[in-house]
C-alpha cells in the first residue's frame, strides 16, 4: 500500500523507507508539514504516518489543515509521536477523525503489523 | 515565661515601695527618738545646771561667812564627850544659818544639806527636812569623796560628784559642793547639796521603748528598763556601782554593740547620732547623745516591731500593696493567657500543621480565627506551597519533557537494529556484525524499559495516568501471558503454573494488570534458580475483587525489606538489578497503578521459602473511587 512518512527525523525515515520498502509497500516521505500537506493535496495514499512534534508547521497543524480542506478522511492519518503529546490530546484527536495513534518508540515488526491491520 | 517575668516585676515594685515607705518611717522615727533624746539631755542638764546655780545662790547668804568669822568658830572645835558643843554665840549665828538652810532646802528636792568644815566635822546638817541634833553630827566627813576636791574649788565654782551612797540617807545620791570662802580668801568650809539619783533616773523614763545612760565603766547609770531601789537606807555606805547599777551587757554582748558604744564615749562630739544592733534576728536602733558630765552617754533604743507599730500606714499599705500584687499578678496572668491563647496556640497550631504535611503533596491551610497576624503567617505559608507546587510543576514537565525526548532517538536505534537483523531488507551480516547489532539493541530495550518506567512513574506522581474501565477476560489474559513467557522460562528452564481455576472478567485496564504481573512474574524469574525454579500465578474471586497471586521458590524476601519494597527505585541488592536489568521502579509502579484502579497490593515471604506477592483489582473499577477520581471532582468543583 501507498505510505505518506511526515516526520522531522530522517533516521526514522530512513528506517522505515528501509522497512516498509522491503516488506512491499509503497513509502514516501518528507520532513515538514508543509511539503506533506502539499503532497497530500497531489496524490492519493493509504495511510499518513504523521509525527506531531515538528518545528514550524507541526503534525496538528496538518491535521487541522486536512480537516480544513475535507482531506481527512481521503486516507487514514496515524499520529506517530514521542512528544509529550498528553493521552487525552490524542483520544480527542482520535475522536475527530483520526485513526489511530502509535507511540514512538516503536517495534518495527509491530508497526508493520498494526499498519497492516489498518488496511483490512 | 511570661508569667514568672510578671510576678518578679510586680512582686519587686511591691517589696521596693514597701521598703522605701518602712525606710521613710523608720527615718521619722529616729527623728522622733532625736528630738526625745534632746529632751532628756536638756532635762538632765537642768536639773544639774539647777542644783548648782541654787548651791550657789545659797551660799551667798551672808550668814555662812559670818559664822566661820566668829572669834568663837575660829578658835577652833570643842568636843565633850566626842560630841561638837557650839557657844552661845554660836549658837545664835548658827540658828540663823540653820533657818536659812532649812527655808532653802524647801525650795529644792535635795535629801540633804550640810556643812563642813575643814577638819572634816559637819557644822550643821539637815536629813530629809529635819535638822540633825547636835549630837548627831558627824566629825569623819573627811572620808567623803568630795572632801578634797570641794576645798579645791573656788568662790562661785560648784563641784558635782559622781554618784555614790549617802552614809546619812543610805541610798545612791549626787553630790554637789561649794567651798565657803572668807573675805581673807580662807576657805573654812563647804557646803554641800545631796539630791537622790531618783530625780536623774526619772527623767529617763520613756512610754514606749527603753532609754538609759551608759557610763564609761560599763554600768547603766540609769535605765527605764530597770527597777532601781531608791527607797532611804536601800544601799550601804561605800557600796561599789558594780553592785547596783545593771551592766551595760543587759543590753547587748554582741562586741559591735559594744565597739559602738566606745566610739561614742571616745567621741568629743555631743550630737544625737544612731545605731542598731540585732537582737534575735530583729534589729534595734538606738539614738544616742553624750552628756556634759561623767563621760555619759543617754541612749534612746526601739526594736523594729515597735518602730513600726502604731503606723496602720505602713500597716495598711502592706496590706493594700499585697492586693494590689495579687490583683496586678492575676490581671497579668490573665493576659499571659489570652495571649498564649490567641497568639502562642495558634501558632503553635500552625507549626504543627506545617510539620504534618506530606511532603508530596503539600495542602493549603485553613484560616485559624479572625486574627490577622496568625492568619498572615498561614496566607504567607500557603503563598510559599503555591510556589513551591508551582516550582514542583515546573521540574515535573520539565522531567517529563526530557524522557520524552529521550525517547524518539531510540525508535530509530532500535528499528535499524532490527532492520539489519532481518537478512530480506538489507542483505545478510556476518556473526560478529550480529553480535554487534544484538548488544546494540539489547541496551538500548534496557534504556527504552528505563525510560518507560520513569515516564509511567511520574505519570503516576502527577495523576496523569489514565485508565481504561473496559472488560477484561482475565482468563484470556493470563493464557496469553503464559504463551508470551514460555520463551522467557524456557531459557532458565522454569516450571510455570497457571493455576486459575474460575472464569473471571473485571471491568478495568487490561494493559495495566497485564504490566503489573509480567512485572511481579519477571521479577519472580530474576529470583528462582535455574532448573528447579518454579513460578505459579493466577487469578480467584475474593468478594467484589479479584485476587491475583504470583508465587515462586525463589530465595524470599527477609520481613525487615519487605516495607521498602514497594518504594522507588529500592532494590534488595543492587548487584541483583545489574545482574536482572530492573529500573528498581517495577513494584513501584505496580503499587502505583494497582491503587490506582482501586486495589492493593502486598508481600508475603520468608527468608528460603519465596515470595508470594499479591494483588487485589475491584470487579468494576468504575465504582471505586480513586484518587484520580477524588483529583479530578475537586478540579471540577473549582
Amino acid at each position: 500500500m501507498k505510505i505518506l512518512g511526515i516526520d522531522d527525523n530522517t533516521d526514522i525515515n530512513e528506517l522505515l523507507d528501509t522497512v516498509l520498502n522491503g516488506s512491499g509497500h509503497e513509502f514516501t516521505y518528507v520532513t515538514n508539514g508543509t511539503e506533506g500537506l502539499k503532497l497530500i493535496r497531489e496524490k492519493k495514499f493509504d495511510i499518513v504516518l504523521l509525527d506531531l512534534a515538528m518545528p514550524e508547521f507541526s503534525g496538528f497543524d496538518v491535521r487541522n489543515s486536512l480537516l480544513k480542506e475535507g482531506l481527512l478522511s481521503k486516507q487514514k492519518v496515524i499520529l506517530f509521536t514521542a512528544s509529550s503529546v498528553l493521552d487525552s490530546e490524542i483520544e480527542e484527536l482520535i475522536k475527530k477523525g483520526v485513526n489511530s495513534c502509535i507511540r514512538k518508540p516503536v517495534d518495527v515488526d509491530f508497526l508493520i503489523e498494526k499498519l497492516e491491520q489498518l488496511q483490512i | 515565661m511570661f508569667s514568672l517575668v510578671i510576678i518578679a516585676a510586680v512582686l519587686s515594685t511591691s517589696y521596693i515601695s514597701f521598703k522605701s515607705l518602712e525606710s521613710a518611717i523608720i527615718d521619722s522615727q529616729l527623728q522622733q527618738m532625736g528630738h526625745e533624746v534632746e529632751i532628756k539631755a536638756n532635762l538632765i542638764d537642768t536639773l544639774n545646771s539647777r542644783a548648782s546655780e541654787d548651791l550657789l545662790f545659797a551660799v551667798k547668804n551672808p550668814v555662812f561667812v559670818k559664822y566661820f568669822e566668829l572669834p568663837d568658830t575660829r578658835a577652833g572645835n570643842v568636843y565633850k564627850d566626842g560630841v561638837l558643843q557650839f557657844t552661845a554665840q554660836q549658837r545664835i549665828v548658827k540658828e540663823e544659818l540653820d533657818q536659812w538652810i532649812y527655808d532653802f532646802q524647801n525650795k529644792f528636792p535635795v535629801d540633804e544639806t550640810c556643812l563642813v568644815d575643814k577638819t572634816g566635822q559637819e557644822q550643821t546638817r539637815l536629813v530629809m527636812k529635819s535638822i540633825a541634833p547636835f549630837a548627831e553630827l558627824s566629825s569623819r566627813e573627811k572620808a567623803t569623796p568630795f572632801f578634797k576636791p570641794s576645798f579645791q574649788k573656788n568662790i562661785n565654782q560648784v563641784y558635782s560628784q559622781y554618784p555614790y551612797v549617802s552614809p546619812d540617807t543610805k541610798r545612791w545620791v549626787f553630790a554637789y559642793t561649794t567651798p565657803i570662802v572668807l573675805s581673807d580668801g580662807s576657805k573654812p568650809a563647804f557646803y554641800h547639796f545631796e539630791i537622790p539619783l531618783k530625780s536623774f533616773q526619772n527623767i529617763t523614763q520613756v512610754d514606749q521603748g527603753r532609754a538609759y545612760v551608759l557610763d564609761p565603766k560599763g554600768y547603766l547609770v540609769a535605765d527605764s528598763g530597770h527597777i532601781y531601789n531608791q527607797s532611804l537606807n536601800s544601799a550601804h555606805f561605800g557600796q561599789s556601782p558594780r553592785d547596783y547599777f545593771p551592766s551595760i551587757s543587759t543590753i547587748s554582748t554582741s562586741s559591735e554593740f559594744n565597739k559602738d558604744v566606745r566610739n561614742i564615749m571616745a567621741s568629743n562630739s555631743t550630737n544625737t547620732g544612731h545605731l542598731t544592733y540585732s537582737v534575735n534576728g530583729e534589729l534595734h536602733y538606738i539614738v544616742f547623745k553624750k552628756l556634759p558630765m561623767f563621760g555619759w552617754v543617754l541612749a534612746y533604743e526601739k526594736p523594729y516591731s515597735l518602730m513600726m507599730s502604731g503606723n496602720y500606714n505602713l500597716q495598711n499599705l502592706a496590706v493594700m500593696l499585697f492586693l494590689i500584687s495579687l490583683g496586678v499578678i492575676a490581671g497579668g496572668l490573665l493576659v499571659v493567657y489570652l495571649l498564649s491563647n490567641r497568639i502562642t496556640r495558634p501558632i503553635i497550631d500552625v507549626a504543627k500543621k506545617c510539620r504534618n504535611q506530606d511532603v508530596a503533596n503539600l495542602q493549603k491551610i485553613d484560616p485559624i480565627g479572625k486574627d490577622k497576624e496568625i492568619n498572615e503567617v498561614i496566607y504567607a505559608f500557603n503563598e510559599m506551597i503555591e510556589r513551591v507546587d508551582a516550582i514542583e510543576k515546573q521540574k515535573d514537565e520539565f522531567a517529563s519533557m526530557v524522557t520524552h525526548e529521550l525517547k524518539s532517538p531510540l525508535t530509530p536505534i532500535i528499528g535499524w537494529c532490527q532492520t539489519l537483523k532481518n537478512p530480506k531488507l538489507i542483505g545478510q551480516l556476518n556473526s560478529k556484525q550480529l553480535k554487534a547489532v544484538d548488544a546494540i539493541q539489547r541496551n538500548a530495550k534496557r534504556l527504552q524499559q528505563l525510560v518507560g518506567d520513569i515516564l509511567d512513574v511520574q505519570k503516576l506522581d502527577l495523576n496523569r495516568m489514565k485508565f481504561e474501565s473496559l472488560p477484561v477476560d482475565i482468563n484470556d489474559l493470563l493464557n496469553y501471558m503464559y504463551n508470551n513467557l514460555q520463551n522467557v522460562m524456557a531459557q532458565k528452564n522454569i516450571e510455570q503454573t497457571n493455576s486459575t481455576k474460575e472464569q473471571l472478567t473485571v471491568k478495568s485496564d487490561r494493559n495495566r494488570i497485564e504490566q503489573v504481573l509480567n512485572n511481579l512474574i519477571l521479577n519472580a524469574v530474576d529470583f528462582v534458580p535455574s532448573e528447579t525454579g518454579k513460578i505459579e500465578y493466577g487469578a480467584q474471586s475474593k468478594g467484589a475483587d479479584v485476587l491475583f497471586y504470583v508465587k515462586d521458590n525463589g530465595t524470599g524476601i527477609p520481613p525487615e525489606k519487605q516495607k521498602n519494597l514497594f518504594r522507588k527505585f529500592y532494590q534488595i541488592d543492587t548487584s541483583v538489578t545489574r545482574k536482572h536489568g530492573g529500573s528498581g521502579l517495577g513494584l513501584a509502579i505496580s503499587k502505583g497503578i494497582i491503587e490506582s484502579l482501586g486495589g492493593k497490593i502486598w508481600i508475603e515471604s520468608e527468608l528460603g521459602k519465596g515470595a508470594n506477592f499479591y494483588f487485589t483489582v475491584p470487579v468494576d473499577r468504575t465504582n471505586i473511587v480513586t484518587s484520580e477520581k477524588v483529583m479530578d471532582v475537586e478540579k471540577a468543583a473549582k
